[in-house]
């Protein structure tokens, strides 16, 4: 029965009702058994739930799957399990999108099994040695570079990177902020029938970039190791005190990430500074070309031992606001950024907002312009297009109308 | 049943209605229009549960502005919601089958159109119907991707002209249907989308 499955999933119909764009009333009566799920709306929920589209449509009792265990724990809210409802929504769209567009979502997997398997003989060894190789593989493998001039490309540097290339692989990047959540992100797998797709997300309430990458690198690390047998991982702001395997790799993955030891030596040479004699202006610039907060790199540095643990406290202490924001455009408040382009003002995040009445949903802009790129191509009509950015059709034309061509002709 | 699941000789006349299209329709006050389709031309209208949920769900404006019409106009049997249990009002062949056939392609082109659109689209052509719909960018994206759609596609027209098209509007829906059932609807007809009609030119 759906009813008991949503209720095990800790998901209100309502709610999941107004989350899928159906009228409450007919899905309580789908949920209740007391009219058939029509065909329309059942893969879209199958694929949401994780169930089979035929044990749903044949109203057959299954069990919840664990990922919507995994979101009651205490910790988790109502908000946090409508947000994996709205990915998982947004996953299944993507699906479509590739099959129709003949792109293949499949490619993290290559990317991912070569790592798996590179640290497979230092399986045995300390988590943070495991962390510190898969992330060595990981660069090695998108190919992330020490010499790009971070602070003269607007949009380049180790965080975009990171960002292009997973998402070319066909991980789903999600960052928006959830300001009553506890979480600080989580992984979790979207999609279904051996088509699933790794998702990450970043809770960016509070949030600066710095803090993101770190965030991001540290999902993609559970997404990588983890969660094929934890359904989902989900990390919260205040730290729990204990660090299990999983939480240490994932720790050393996301610094190593962004500021390995070799990194920051090389960063350090390129820039000429002194490690037992940097001033908050060295401090910036280290962590405007690492792209990860200053606390990751000073932790890198101790363990190292490139700075001695007295320099590191009060290196601590320093507030970088000032020197960052002269350095780096990811320093800015979203505000300051597109007042210094305006021409971006498209894709602010309420741009990119879903207009779903009980929980918005912040689109990546890849998938956005994806999307609009089917409807240019005549792939996919403007009402489907709305549908799969999960926006009524006038807010999608107002809000992207003047980016459609006209194919009428 | 044919191959592609559609009805061979459907001896019911019908208009599978989509969401905009209707709403136009009951906005401007012409519900009458399909309670004469049917009784002077023997055209039944009908809308698929994908409409329904659109029309009736009240997270969208137009659930406010035609709910009541709407309800009235499905509680008199003007409009008939095509499912499971209904479904064998409209069809000689197999109903289950054919309800099937009719999933399984609404599954299919809701990838490329809306879902109203798409179980509209896939009713009409299973059941061998026009469809009502005021949508060019789906039925051009039904058509670039090499799939069946309604035909004739029949449009509905702005609230302002309603007093003169009533009429219009009933010869312009009997017409091409008439004209398709007996087997005359061919590319030579030459109407276009913007004058209210489609030119059933689909492959397969």
């Amino acid at each position: 029965m759906m009813n008991s499955l949503l209720e095990d999933a800790g998901l209100s119909p309502e709610v999941c009702a107004s989350l899928l764009g159906v009228n409450p009333k007919n899905f309580a009566l789908w949920a209740s058994g007391e009219r058939e799920l029509p065909g329309f709306i059942a893969p879209e929920l199958a694929s949401v739930l994780g169930v089979s589209k035929d044990d749903l449509m044949a109203n057959r009792a299954v069990n919840a799957p664990a990922i919507w265990y995994k979101f009651r724990s205490e910790q988790t809210i109502a908000a946090d399990r409508e947000l994996v409802v709205l990915i998982r929504r947004l996953g299944f769209f993507i699906r479509q999108l590739n099959s129709i567009t003949g792109q293949s979502g499949n490619k993290w997997k290559i990317a991912f099994s070569v790592i798996r398997q590179g640290i497979e003989e230092y399986k045995r060894s300390a988590p943070n040695v495991q962390g510190g190789m898969a992330a060595s593989l990981f660069r090695d493998f998108v190919n992330i570079g020490f010499s790009r001039d971070v602070l003269n490309e607007r949009i380049s540097g180790p965080g975009d990177i990171i960002r292009g290339v997973l998402r070319s692989l066909g991980v789903l990047i999600i960052e928006m902020p959830i300001p009553e959540s506890q979480m600080d992100g989580c992984s979790f797998y979207v999609g279904d029938g051996g088509e699933e797709t790794p998702c990450l997300f970043i809770n960016t309430y509070r949030q600066r970039w710095f803090r993101r990458n770190y965030v991001l690198a540290h999902e993609l690390a559970h997404a990588i190791f983890d969660i094929d047998d934890e359904a989902a991982l989900i990390d919260y702001r205040k730290d729990s005190g204990q660090t299990s395997l999983r939480e240490a790799r994932a720790d050393a993955f996301a610094r190593n990430c962004f500021a390995s030891a070799k990194i920051l030596q090389v960063e350090a040479s390129k820039l000429g500074l002194e490690w037992n004699h940097l001033s908050p202006p060295d401090l910036a610039q280290l962590v405007a070309h690492c792209q990860v907060e200053l606390n990751t790199i000073l932790r890198t540095a101790e363990i190292e031992k490139l700075i001695t643990p007295d320099p590191g406290l009060s290196y601590g202490n320093h507030s970088l606001r000032k020197e960052l924001r002269a350095l780096s455009e990811r320093a800015l408040t979203a505000h300051e950024y597109f007042e210094r382009y305006p021409g971006n003002q498209q894709w602010t995040g309420v741009h990119r907002e879903t207009t779903i009445p009980s929980r918005k949903l912040r689109l990546p802009i890849p998938y956005i312009t994806s999307v609009l790129a089917a409807v240019n191509s005549g792939r996919i009509s403007e009402g489907r297009a709305a549908e799969m950015l999960m926006m009524d059709r006038d807010t999608f034309i107002d809000r992207f109308g003047h980016l459609l061509e006209d194919i009428a002709a | 049943m044919q191959a592609d699941g559609s009805n061979p000789e459907n001896p019911f006349r019908l208009l599978v209605c989509d969401a905009d299209a209707l709403i136009q329709v009951i906005c401007a006050d012409q519900i009458e229009l399909l309670k004469k389709l049917e009784k002077v031309y023997g055209i039944r209208a009908i809308i698929t549960e994908a409409v329904e949920d659109e029309i009736t769900n009240p997270a969208h404006r137009r659930a406010s502005l035609v709910g009541a019409p709407f309800q009235k106009a499905i509680n008199s049997d003007v409009l008939t919601v095509l499912s499971r249990r209904t479904i064998g009002m409209f069809t000689t062949n197999d109903p289950h089958s054919i309800y099937d056939s009719i999933e399984l392609r609404g599954q299919e082109y809701s990838r490329i159109v809306q879902r109203g659109e798409a179980y509209t689209h896939a009713a009409a052509v299973v059941l061998r119907a026009a469809a009502m719909s005021n949508d060019a960018s789906a039925v051009r994206a039904l058509d670039r991707s090499n799939v069946q759609y309604g035909a004739p596609v029949v449009r509905t027209y702005p609230f302002e002209f309603r007093t003169i098209c009533a009429e219009y509007f009933l010869w312009h829906v009997r017409r091409p249907i008439s004209m398709h059932l007996r087997g005359h609807f061919d590319e030579g007809s030459n109407f276009s989308f913007s004058d209210a009609f489609l030119v059933p030119a689909t492959p397969g």
